[in-house]
This record gives structure tokens, sequence and C-alpha cells, in this order.
């Protein structure tokens, strides 16, 4: 055939490549309201206004309302069913195999649940319970309370490559003060300033594990690497931090928070109905309320997540996280072989004169000289001659009888 | 944009799958398959080799044409194909002329009332030379065409693309010319068009009046002939 030539299969192989993004999420983006989306899936009914919550929070990279707007990741937050935070408050299980908890904890269930889903999805059981660092059994490295980061593929692509993770996050909340009028503001919804720690997945390379989610890494303080503070989960692109390592849990914690209230706190104009003050010494509260236990069985997880994305990533434009995701590209390379005596004429409509005379041989000089031609693009046909895929030459090739030129298309997918 | 690799005695450049690449493949039947290729020379202007001369002109195509990144249609990815010869000494090659029913200047006239129909040969000719190149006598042809507006009669496209581009592959006719060329006869038939396509697709001077154009590929030679259809709401 004069325009098509035929493709043999050794003229097709495949290889595959890596391709790193640098991704840097800023502090704004997490802390922000406007960055934040929010959800209502959890709806309590009966006493007062009743609770709505999210299970969890999403952080985009502009206005979340725009359309342009890109999803980074989820947050939220799990307790472990056996561990302390939920025994210790928990009142029974019903027949059905339900738990019970008092009317002053909120959402315990859905955070337990959501603490399972990552361990079904991560740890290959939803009764396994996460440690750091990853396997170990000893007591203090297992994790009771956990702060998930869920990163979009969009982000996370085919995995996050090791080595590459660091976070920067404030350990120490803005305000232990006390006394009513802090109440009401507390130190639940004020930028932390002081305490901060990054932590990292250094050495995660020379310690290269696995477990049922994939690949997975020791996430540690950077100021101290043998402390662990959480894992990476490669593959996943999901992170999980150790509440009671990442922040100081016995600090003193207050502010409003929701709850099944029916009616305004007495002498709190800012709390209404639906809401109460965690820590408070004035209403009959828990004047010694911590952030763990009380805060993470008293607050929904909408108010777990504001507090640690609004407070503990600080607000400015510094990078807040950064990581370097991998792409793998698999691609066809198709090796176009034109031989000496092949395409060294052409249809294009410049290529003959209104005579049909053939332009690029000098009339008179038939007897020696040849034609030529030149290549700016290569076109792969199916056999039906339809076009699949073309490319294009960054300048144009010249192909004379004297020739022989080799195309290597690569293809990515 | 494709670039050299002068690491390699090989050209390496990077392929952009077509409309129809990704449809193939979203069939997911078998018939996304590389099985042939073809060279393009969308871009270079040959007569800069008779306006410089062939050392200076081919300097002046090598260096001075700047290449246009690959389309992702599949009916512009590549417009002029390079041809295979044998036969390395040809000076002269074939080109397609149309012939045919209510045919001035490269544009044929029909109606969507009356005259809804024309015949039209497009014939290889070529000049000074007592025959076509063997290799170069096209046995079929592609005809493409706006399948909104009209169709081959008596014919069934053999592709319709998203862009409602309709491709029909026609056998030569029997009878060939004197030097050899080959030549299709087919009848073009204006489908039914509601004034309100008149409306939307008719030109902006005479909303009566819808443009469109047809190609004519030979499946050897790879030569095209484009031309003109207007079809006229009232005629």
């Amino acid at each position: 055939m004069a325009v098509y030539k035929e493709l043999t299969p050794n003229d097709i192989t495949t290889a595959r490549s890596f391709l790193n993004q640098l991704i840097d999420i800023v502090q704004q983006d997490i802390s922000g309201t406007t960055t934040r989306k929010t959800y209502q899936p959890f709806v309590t009914g009966g006493v007062g206004p009743g609770v709505t919550s999210s299970l969890f929070q999403t952080v985009y990279d502009q206005d979340h309302t725009l359309a342009s707007a890109n999803a980074v990741m989820d947050l939220t937050v799990g307790l472990y069913f056996s561990g302390s935070t939920v025994q210790d408050i928990k009142t029974g299980e019903d027949s059905a195999g339900k738990l019970l908890f008092p009317s002053t904890s909120l959402m315990m269930r859905e955070k337990i649940d959501i603490y399972r889903q990552h361990s079904l999805l991560l740890l290959g059981g939803v009764t396994s319970q996460f440690s750091a660092p990853f396997g170990s059994e000893t007591t203090g490295d297992l994790i009771n309370e956990a702060f998930f980061i869920d990163f979009k593929r969009l982000f996370a692509r085919d995995g996050i490559k090791r080595e590459t993770f660091a976070m920067k996050f404030y350990q120490t909340s803005s305000n232990n003060g006390v006394g009513p009028s802090s109440f009401v503001t507390g130190n639940l919804d004020k930028t932390s300033n002081h305490g901060s720690a990054v932590y990292t997945d250094a050495g995660a390379a020379s310690n290269q594990e696995v477990s049922f989610g994939g690949k997975v890494s020791n996430i540690v303080d950077s100021s101290n690497t043998d402390r662990t503070v959480g894992l990476l989960f490669n593959d996943q692109g999901i992170v999980v931090l150790d509440m009671a390592k990442i922040i100081s849990g016995s600090e003193f914690v207050s502010g409003v928070i929701d709850a099944m209230s029916p009616a305004p706190l007495a002498n709190q104009n800012n709390v209404v109905a639906g809401q109460t003050l965690i820590g408070d010494q004035v209403a009959g509260g828990n004047p010694n309320a911590k952030f763990i236990p009380d805060f993470l069985t008293s607050a929904s997880i909408d108010n777990i997540v504001d507090h640690l994305a609004g407070a503990r990533f600080s607000s400015g434009t510094l990078s807040s996280i950064v990581f370097q995701n991998q792409t793998v590209i698999n691609s066809s390379l198709v090796f176009c072989r034109a031989t000496a005596d092949e395409f060294n004429y052409s249809s294009n409509t410049t290529f003959i004169d209104s005579d049909t005379r053939i332009v690029v041989i000098d009339e008179g000089l038939e007897d020696v000289q040849q034609t030529f031609t030149f290549v700016t693009s290569v076109g792969l046909y199916d056999a039906s001659n339809n076009l699949l895929a073309v490319a294009k030459l960054s300048r144009p090739v010249e192909k004379n009888p004297e020739k022989d030129v080799v195309f290597r298309i690569r293809l990515d997918y | 944009m494709g670039f050299l690799d002068h690491t390699t005695n090989n050209i390496i450049l990077d392929a952009v799958l077509t409309d129809g690449g990704r449809r193939a493949l979203s069939r997911n039947d078998g018939s996304f398959s590389f099985v042939k290729f073809a060279l393009g020379d969308d871009e270079v202007d040959y007569t800069t080799i008779q306006k410089f001369g062939r050392v200076v002109g081919k300097e002046k195509i090598e260096k001075n044409t700047p290449v246009f990144e690959a389309l992702t249609n599949q009916n512009f990815g590549q417009k002029f194909r390079n041809i295979s010869v044998s036969n390395p000494n040809l000076v002269r090659l074939p080109i397609l002329s149309l012939t045919g029913e209510g045919l001035t200047d490269n544009i044929v006239s029909l109606g969507a009332t009356t005259t809804k129909t024309a015949t039209l040969t497009t014939t290889q000719t070529i000049q000074d030379e007592d025959s076509v190149d063997v290799e170069l006598r096209d046995q079929g042809f592609e005809i493409s065409l706006n399948n909104d507006f009209l169709q081959l009669q008596g014919q069934v496209p053999d592709l319709i693309d998203g862009t409602k581009v309709a491709t029909y592959l026609v056998r030569r006719d029997s009878i060939e010319t004197s030097v050899g060329g080959s030549r299709v006869t087919f009848t073009l038939e204006v489908r039914s068009i509601s004034s309100s396509q008149f409306t939307v697709f008719g030109t902006s001077s005479n909303k009566n009046l819808i443009r469109t154009f047809i190609k004519v590929r030979g499946v050897q030679s790879g030569a095209v002939k484009e031309f003109e259809v207007q079809i006229n709401k009232n005629n």
C-alpha cells in the first residue's frame, strides 16, 4: 500500500516509568473555613434542636464553592473500640451488639466505625489496632485515638513516595486560661502559636514495610526520630496519627461544642440550645476537662476536626504538609521504520505544481535529481484506517531514497 | 509537541490518542490495535524548494517550519500523507479532479426540496504522462462528509465519528481513464433538513443556505480533493 505501512508485532513494545510531583499544602487551606467543606450526614433527634455533623471534612485548595477548586484531602478522627477512651465511658451493649454511651458523649459509635473502616482497609480486619511504630505490640505504641488524613487521588496519584512526607503541627493549644470569660472563646477555636513539631517519614526508605493496605512508613518527630507518632500508608495515601502523641492530651480544654442540650446555657449568652461548654467551671460542668479523653468523647467529629484543622496547623501562608506523589506511566513504544524506498513522495498539494509536476525536482535535472519529502507527523492506524494516535515532530525531518529513518513513538497511559 | 532525542539515532516523539483512539479503547473489544502507520507533512510548503533551490530550500524547511501540536480530532490529525512508490524517478504525480452535476468553481449547489441529488465523478488525472504509475492507481476512495446534511445515495457509511462526520469507503469504477487513472462516481443526496437547522447552521448572511465540505481521498495515492457543497433551503 502506498500510503500506509503495516506494523509487525516486533515493532511494538511496552515500557514503564515513574513521575513524581511535589505536593505542597499551605496552612490557610487547612485552617480556613471556606476551603474546608463540611457535610451533614449525622443528625441527632430528641433533645433540643439536635446536632448535625460531618463524618469527615474535605480540604480544598481554594474556596470549595468555586467550580475550579480541587479537593486535596479528607480529615476525620476515630477511636479504637477496646481503647481506654471508649471503654471508660461505655455504659453497656444491647442484645444486638450496639454499644451504649451516656448522653454527655457524642458520635461515639461513628468515631469507632471510622477507626474500624480504616483498620479494615489498611490492616486487614475491623478489630485490628494501629500502632506506631508499625507492628509494635507495646501498650504505649498502640493507637487508641487516631487522626486520619486521607489524601485525594488527584494529589496522591498512584501513591506517596517514601521519605518525602512532612507536616508541621502544633502540639500545644493556644490558651490554657481559666475563668468564665475564657470558657466561651476557650482554646478550641484559637490558633496555636507555640509547641510546633515537624512530623516526617524520615527513615522510611531504609525500612520498607508492607501491610494489608500496601506500603507503610512510620511517621516520626523530626526532633527526635525515636519518637514515632503515626503511620503513612503510601499506596493508599492515608496518614494515621496517634492523637495521644501529636497533641498534649492532658491539656485543659475549654470552648463551645455541640451537644444534646434543649436550652441556652445559663449565664453564657453565646451558648445556645444545641450547644454546651466544655471545661465549664460555672454551670456545673467538668472544670478539669482534657483534650483526651473529654474532648474526644464529648465533641462531634466536626468539633474535633474544626479544632485540629483550624487551630493546630496554624493559619499562615507557609507550607503545612508536603510530600511527593508517584504516578506510574505505562508506555507503548511503536517503532515506525521508513526504509529507503518508502514515503519519498507526498500528497501535499504544494508537492506538485498546476501541471502535476513534482516541484522538488528541478526541470532539466530529472535524470540526476531524486524526489524527497519532509516528515512532520506520524499517524498510527487500525485495520480500518481509523487514526488512533498521532505524533508530531518538533521540526521537519527529510526523507529521501538514500535515507532509512526510524520514528520511535511513545504513547503514555 | 514532540522533541528529537539527540542521544540516539532514532527520532523520539510523543503521541496523543485521537478521539477515535479513545473511543476504540473504551469499546474494550480489541479494536484498539495499531496495525499500520503513515507519515504526514501537513506543515511543509514545498514551493520553498522552487523559490530558493534544493540546498537553501531544504534548510529553510527544516529550520523555519514550525510544526503544529498534534490534533486529537482524527479527521484533521493527518491531512497530507507521504506516499511510497518503488519507482524513485517519478516526475509527475496524479491528482484528483472533480466533474458532475451542479458544479461551478469547485462548489456543488444542491437544494433541500427539489434538487436534492447530484452525481459527481472524481478522476485521477496526470499531465504529460502516458500512464499513471501502477502503484498510484486508486482501487478505492474514502469520502468524508457531514452526516447531518448529506449522504451518499445507496451507500452505508463505514464510520460516523463523534463530530458527525461520516466516512464512506467506495470502490473505484470499473472504467479507467486513457492513462490508467481510476475514477469513482457517487451520488450526493441531501438529507431532510429542518427549518431550525437552517436557522442554526445557515450562513450569517443567508439563513437559507448551509455550506458544508466534502473530502475525497484516494486510498493508494493518498491524493486529496476537497470541495464545498452549498445547500439552498428553497431549491
